[in-house]
């Protein structure tokens, strides 16, 4: 038995999220694009890259973003586990996004394809 | 003490409901209108990313989960909730203000089971609406053929029966009156009393006895669905009286069906007012664009488009901050009926005048299947529905000259 979502780390999160997305690239085939994450309250970005049906993690901001999702890390985990809708997060200011709108309403429906709860 | 700034979070809510008012709305907005249809797919996609037309979206913290420790959070971020509203309205407006009323969700039927439902009743009602599940709708009918404006000549009737109510009457003009699951509908239990024997029920879609008769065939909002209901000895039972008995009991509280009726108006006033906006606005920026590319840029006639759009835009401004002032207010838990009357009865008359003159400054290239036509038909209804702007001044002048013993 793995670890509880509870447990993770930020880093290990994004780990996990690079090898689900890769293990599964259908929903991604598509998208050519580089995401930031800046979680708040750790004071850490990842930024998610999207190319040729991969996905890849990488720490800091190396690139530049399309586009980048600020929230924090308990938020973050939240809507991983389809707790928190991104809508409500952003209407309630728990998220905020610079960058191109639509391709953040994108990411959060496509990770919604993934069944998290099975991974983490 | 007055600010005229945005917050970043208000800045942010403007700017992606723009975005998707331009991106998603605006693509099906003239084939909506001409079909007097909004896609299923398009809604079924819509209420996959979660949007919906509720006036408790904003402010509101995870709805399902948590609720008591969020209760602390929830009342700190529902402050902004109504200027969060208008300022997501007026986008809406901009991007199709018939696709807007018909988003999903419980629409003019939220707030009155917010306000006035039972703890038992609120979940039952607004659970229903889910990303995960198909699209759902919820309506308010308040409106008779025989009392629109004079909501105390009710005509529904409500009779007590074992453990429930019949009710029996015909409703119109009700926005997503044959989509919704469930229909806040008022009725009467004693038409001598007056205002005091309205009562809220919610009728259930399927319900025996309440059917959709016809849907109307409008000059504007085309694509959203107007529908007249018939309430034939249809038993509501003792659960869906909003409030529950005991609530209308408490003579003293002041709770009557009229207060229920009224008190979603002072909310959902200003988001129609900045829908109005919105449409005025769209109106005004694709006038003003064409000016720009298509007017020579001197001569008599540019000068008269010139002073139209100042006006226009005068217009906008003023009515946006007249909204702006309701919805604030309402914020701070401060009486808006006044302002809330103000804002809607301002912004649908310009709202019709700039889309006019739009119209005019087009000249024959905006009076076929053109955008600024339809938001001309869809701008008129503004300045009836939701009272008509007679109601409205009505309201103002009550509100005026009443604390000065002048009773109207």
């Amino acid at each position: 038995m793995a670890k509880a979502i509870e447990e993770y780390s930020v880093q290990e999160t994004g780990q996990k999220i690079e090898q689900v997305l890769n293990e599964n690239p259908e929903p991604i085939k598509e998208m050519n694009v580089i995401y930031q994450y800046d979680i708040t309250d750790e004071d850490y970005s990842f930024q998610l890259h999207l190319a040729d049906g991969t996905a890849k993690v990488s720490v800091g901001s190396p690139d530049k973003a399309d586009c980048t999702i600020q929230m924090s890390f308990p938020d973050f985990k939240k809507m991983l586990l389809g707790k928190l809708n991104g809508t409500v997060a952003f209407m309630s200011g728990k998220l905020k996004i610079r960058g191109d709108i639509g391709k953040a309403i994108k990411i959060e429906s496509v990770l919604r394809q993934y069944n998290v709860v099975d991974h983490l | 003490m007055i600010s005229f700034k945005m917050s970043p979070h208000q800045i942010q809510v403007k700017e992606v409901v723009h975005w998707f008012a331009e991106n998603e709305m605006r693509p099906i907005s003239l084939a909506s209108d001409q079909h007097k249809r909004v896609p299923d797919e398009w809604l079924e996609n819509i209420n996959q990313l979660g949007i919906q037309l509720s006036t408790s979206s904003f402010g509101d913290s995870d709805s399902t989960s948590e609720e008591s420790d969020q209760t602390e959070k929830r009342k700190k971020s529902e402050r902004q909730g109504n200027r969060l509203a208008v300022i997501a309205a007026e986008e809406l407006g901009w991007g199709d203000p018939a696709i807007a009323l018909t988003l999903p969700g419980p629409g003019l039927g939220g707030p009155p089971v917010q306000a006035s439902g039972t703890p038992e009743q609120k979940r039952r009602f607004m659970s229903i609406f889910s990303r995960d599940e198909p699209p759902r709708w919820g309506a308010y009918a308040l409106t008779e053929p025989e009392a629109g404006s004079d909501v105390s000549g009710l005509k529904t009737t409500a009779v007590k029966t074992n453990g429930g109510y019949i009710l029996n009457g015909q409703k119109v003009f009700i926005t997503n009156g044959a989509r919704a699951s469930w229909v806040v509908v008022f009725a009467t239990v004693d038409q001598k009393s007056g205002r005091a024997g309205h009562r809220a029920f919610v009728v259930e879609k399927g319900t025996p006895g309440f059917s959709c008769t016809r849907l109307a065939d409008k000059m504007g909002l085309r694509a959203s669905e107007t529908a007249e209901l018939l309430l034939e000895d249809c038993f509501v039972p003792e659960e869906n009286l909003l409030g529950g008995e005991s609530y209308y009991e408490e003579k003293s509280a002041g709770h009557t069906g009229f207060r229920v009726a009224m008190q979603t108006f002072d909310n959902t006033r200003p988001i129609i007012a900045a829908m109005a906006t919105g449409i005025a606005r769209a109106a005004f920026e694709y006038t003003l664009d064409f000016v720009q590319h298509e007017y020579p840029k001197h001569g008599r006639s540019f000068h008269t488009a010139s002073t139209i759009l100042a006006k226009a835009q005068q217009e906008i401004d003023a009515s946006r901050l007249l909204t702006w002032e309701a919805a604030w207010k309402a914020d701070m838990g401060k009486p808006n009926a006044k302002e809330a009357a103000m804002c809607k009865s301002f912004s649908g008359t310009i709202s019709l005048g700039v889309c006019s003159r739009c119209l005019e400054v087009l000249g024959p290239d905006g009076v076929e299947g053109h955008l600024v036509e339809k938001l001309y038909r869809d701008a008129k209804i503004f300045d009836i529905f939701e009272g008509t702007n007679q109601i409205q001044h009505l309201i103002i002048a009550r509100h005026l000259y009443e604390p000065l013993g002048v009773r109207i």
